[in-house]
């Protein structure tokens, strides 16, 4: 009996891991959807991508009233969840949450661009900024001076490498005309130690994953990738004020196959707005600092901004990997 | 001090929400931990949306108590079935299944249960008395010290292949080729993908565990013969035993140190110092005992039960002291934090002394009270076990199926299963030490990525591995345990000729 009991609560574990259990009925127009959708996520559970796709998720599965899985298929920045997505039919219950889409199709690893994926929305445009130890570089032109007496062996951290960390550090040594070292890291973790510890000499992340580090005043940054000052930080240079044109960051959104039928997408696009909108969202914006820059892009104009993206850095990865 | 621990006891006991939490946490954590797949990390990613509407207290209770009971867990199926429920119960298996197989699966599970007691206490207190001195040495810690650390693990290879060196050698290079796989880490480079997008992000940790010991093991069991009676016919769960506890309690003040240190190290976890305790321990065994390895000698289970559940609590360290995500854990309750409007870190133990003090309150009685409800589990593993094989057996394949697709929805993991699991078959027939290619496959990406990551910083200068002390240190230690054996074997010599 026991064992039969045993057996049965196993499979309802099995159930709760697989987030399964059925919908209710859709609300949106022309019956979309009738069943759970599936994001798939190609960065690692607590990440930045993975947190921003779970809040989204949340707030979206009560106005569509069906369950949204969110599975984490970590692998090649995002690659790997793209393949697996465009492996599945375009009836539009797969989406992809992604920050380096146009990266990855940059690069060359990712090989299903714009003709196989529409952006439906961009959330977030996040912000980079220098950080450093502030023992060891109080101002942005300290530590030009450091890199430029020590070419090559000044080293710059971020996470993972052919990511948008390793892009804005390339770009920053080109336009402030500096030898960067740059360093990849396995994750924020080891990074922020890393920075703390003294073994690197600065990194590029982004204000919510520092935000203790920064309160308690074990890092400083140094510069903000931005064309104007932020609220928050008046007293905090930009490049742009340098002279240095990089303002990018991650830019987080939501993708689906292109041949999806596109009044779904007009529907997908239409709710996730009115996630953008709501109280909770917002809250959950500021609370991770991700509210500095405007980010909402709707399918369009996030469509023309991906294509500039990877224009862009085609080039950029050209150089990069010449190196 | 001792004040804010009472509150925070008396907020876990008294409160009936809270309380309910920590019970629906010891539950969840028992039955998510004993299925293969379903890791510590993936239960709490999932019930955190789940607390988003809980007082903060409840939902920490809830998450924490579910990540300190899955540090256990695990080693249920690991010891009867051969299938480690988590990725860090694989080490379990080296010597808690023949233990099991040898008749005695109850005090292969009693050493575990103890042990992971021991070491998730002591992980608790350490976390709880001297976090901020334990994250210093997290802190001195960088990819060289990383490195030398990793050599030290690897060096164990001739101890855990014991009379079989060149096949533990293979094996050890097996494992450190398969990590290869997949995307470079530092450049970004594709190795041994052959134009495949499953494999850009190499093979999985879980699926070459369960296919090298679990599915191997059930194709084993399937060439023997049915009339064969199940050695395990009844569990009887010996918690505590004087005589075993006198074998191994100096492995397991070993194994908790070394559980602690590696769990406070960001980015490595209780898998990789599990492994290490577990080689740690084989070294320091005596000479004619270094073959009872991974044949069920209690040591081994204890090195590996200690050093992963102190770790668990190890990689809390640098979450609450310093607001850095030790683990993938760490980092999805980092996220959990910030949901409930606070930021870990150094300030938080000024700032939530009360919330601080009940979640250490709850990590010690989700410790403690795995004493008293293991044997109700484990009574209904008992049962499962005393199923006919050729029942039990497809069951068990079902569930390693569904455990590999589970961890990332990944058909093509469970090819790799599969195919881990014929290998395992065939390297089984030739007496193959599997522990090895284990070593190799847990700390080939360690090994790797820091020393390129080591070069990268000092411009590619190789004498940051000797002017670093601690990395240094580590190394020389490597260096003479590797000719330790050769050495005293001189020596000896030497003392008989001139005798």
């Amino acid at each position: 009996m026991k064992f039969k009991i045993g057996l049965v609560l196993m499979a309802i574990m099995m159930l709760l891991a697989a987030c399964g259990g059925n919908g209710k009925e859709g609300s949106a127009a022309d019956g979309y959807p009738e069943r759970n959708i599936e994001v798939l996520v190609g960065h690692g559970a607590g990440g930045g991508t993975d947190l921003f796709t779970r809040a989204v998720t949340t707030e979206l599965e009560d106005i569509f009233g069906v369950n949204i899985n969110v599975v984490n298929q970590e692998g090649g920045a995002g690659v790997v969840a793209a393949q697996n997505a465009y492996n599945q039919p375009s009836d539009g219950y797969t989406l992809v949450g992604d920050a380096a889409f146009p990266l990855t199709v940059a690069s060359g690893t990712n090989q299903h661009g714009l003709d196989d994926f529409t952006p439906i929305a961009r959330f977030q445009s996040d912000t980079y900024a220098l950080w450093v130890d502030p023992n060891k570089y109080s101002s942005i032109e300290e530590f030009v001076q450091a890199a430029k007496e020590k070419p090559g062996e000044i080293t710059v951290g971020g996470t993972g490498s052919m990511g948008m960390d390793e892009f804005t550090v390339f770009l920053l040594g080109q336009e402030a005309g500096l030898d960067l070292s740059f360093i990849a890291m396995e994750g924020s973790g080891d990074m922020h130690a890393g920075l703390i510890g003294g073994h690197l000499d600065a990194m590029v992340d982004e204000f919510g994953p520092t935000k203790s580090l920064y309160d308690d005043g074990s890092i400083e940054p140094l510069v903000v990738f931005a064309e104007e000052r932020l609220e928050e930080f008046p007293d905090l240079p930009t490049t742009v004020e340098n002279g240095w044109d990089l303002t990018d960051g991650n830019e987080r959104g939501f993708y689906i196959k292109s041949d999806t039928d596109p009044e779904i997408i007009s529907a997908l696009e239409k709710a996730m707005k009115e996630v953008y909108d709501s109280e909770d969202y917002k809250a959950y914006e500021e609370e991770n600092y991700l509210h500095l820059r405007e980010g909402w892009m709707n399918s369009e104009d996030f469509t023309q901004r991906t294509e500039e993206l990877i224009e862009k850095y085609t080039e950029v990865a050209e150089q990069l990997q010449g190196n | 001090m001792l004040d804010y621990l009472i509150a925070g006891l008396l907020n876990v006991v008294t409160d009936p929400i809270n309380l309910l939490m920590l019970i629906a946490a010891i539950f969840i954590g028992y039955l998510g931990g004993a299925i293969p797949g379903v890791s510590g990390t993936m239960l709490v990613v999932i019930m955190v949306p789940v607390t988003y509407s809980f007082e903060p207290d409840s939902a920490f209770i809830l998450l924490t108590g579910i990540y300190a009971i899955t540090a256990f867990s695990g080693a249920i199926s690991a010891i009867l079935l051969r299938t480690p429920g988590t990725p860090e119960a694989v080490v379990t298996t080296f010597d808690g299944y023949p233990m099991a197989q040898k008749g005695q699966p109850g005090r292969a599970l009693g050493i575990a249960i103890f042990c992971s007691v021991v070491g998730g206490v002591i992980g608790t207190l350490c976390l709880m008395l001297i976090s901020p001195a334990l994250a210093n040495v997290a802190l001195s810690f960088s990819a060289p010290e990383y490195f030398a650390l990793a050599v030290m693990g690897l060096t164990v290879v001739a101890s855990l292949s014991g009379k079989a060196l060149t096949k533990g050698l293979i094996g050890v290079l097996f494992g450190l080729m398969i990590s290869t796989i997949g995307m470079d880490p530092l450049t970004g480079t594709l190795r041994y993908t052959f134009g495949s997008s499953s494999l850009l992000s190499g093979i999985d940790l879980i699926p070459v565990i369960i296919g090298l010991f679990a599915l191997s093991e059930f194709l084993k069991k399937t060439t023997e013969s049915h009339a064969v009676q199940q050695v395990i016919s009844n569990v009887k769960t010996k918690i505590f035993e004087m005589e075993v506890f006198n074998k191994i309690k100096g492995t397991m003040a070993r194994s908790s140190i070394i559980g602690i240190i590696i769990g406070i190290l960001p980015g490595i976890g209780a898998t990789t110092a599990s492994m290490l305790s577990y080689s740690e321990t084989v070294r320091w065994s005596k000479e004619k005992e270094k073959d009872s390895y991974g044949k069920g000698n209690p040591k081994g289970i204890a090195a590996a039960e200690t050093a992963n559940n102190a770790a668990a609590m190890g990689t809390l360290v640098p979450l609450l002291s310093l607001g850095i995500p030790g683990g993938a854990t760490a980092a999805v309750l980092l996220g959990a934090f910030v949901l409930h409007g606070m930021q870990p870190g150094p300030t938080l133990f000024s700032t939530e002394p009360e919330l601080m003090y009940t979640i250490f309150a709850a990590l010690l009685i989700a410790n403690l009270v795995m004493l008293i409800v293991s044997k109700p589990f484990i009574k209904i593993f008992q049962k499962i076990v005393n199923v006919p094989y050729s029942i039990l057996g497809p069951l068990i394949v079902v569930f390693c199926v569904i455990g590999t697709y589970t961890v990332r929805n990944s058909y093509f993991d469970i090819l790799v299963m599969v195919l881990f699991g014929i290998i395992g078959f065939a390297l089984e027939k030739y007496r193959f030490p599997m522990a090895t290619i284990i070593l190799g496959v847990v700390l080939g990406p360690l090994t790797e990525s820091q020393f390129r990551r080591a070069v990268e910083m000092s411009s590619g200068d190789f004498s940051i591995f000797f002017t670093r002390p601690i990395s240094l240190t580590l190394l020389i230690i490597s260096v003479l345990m590797l000719f330790f054996p050769l050495i005293s074997g001189l020596i000896k010599k030497k003392k008989e000729q001139e005798s």
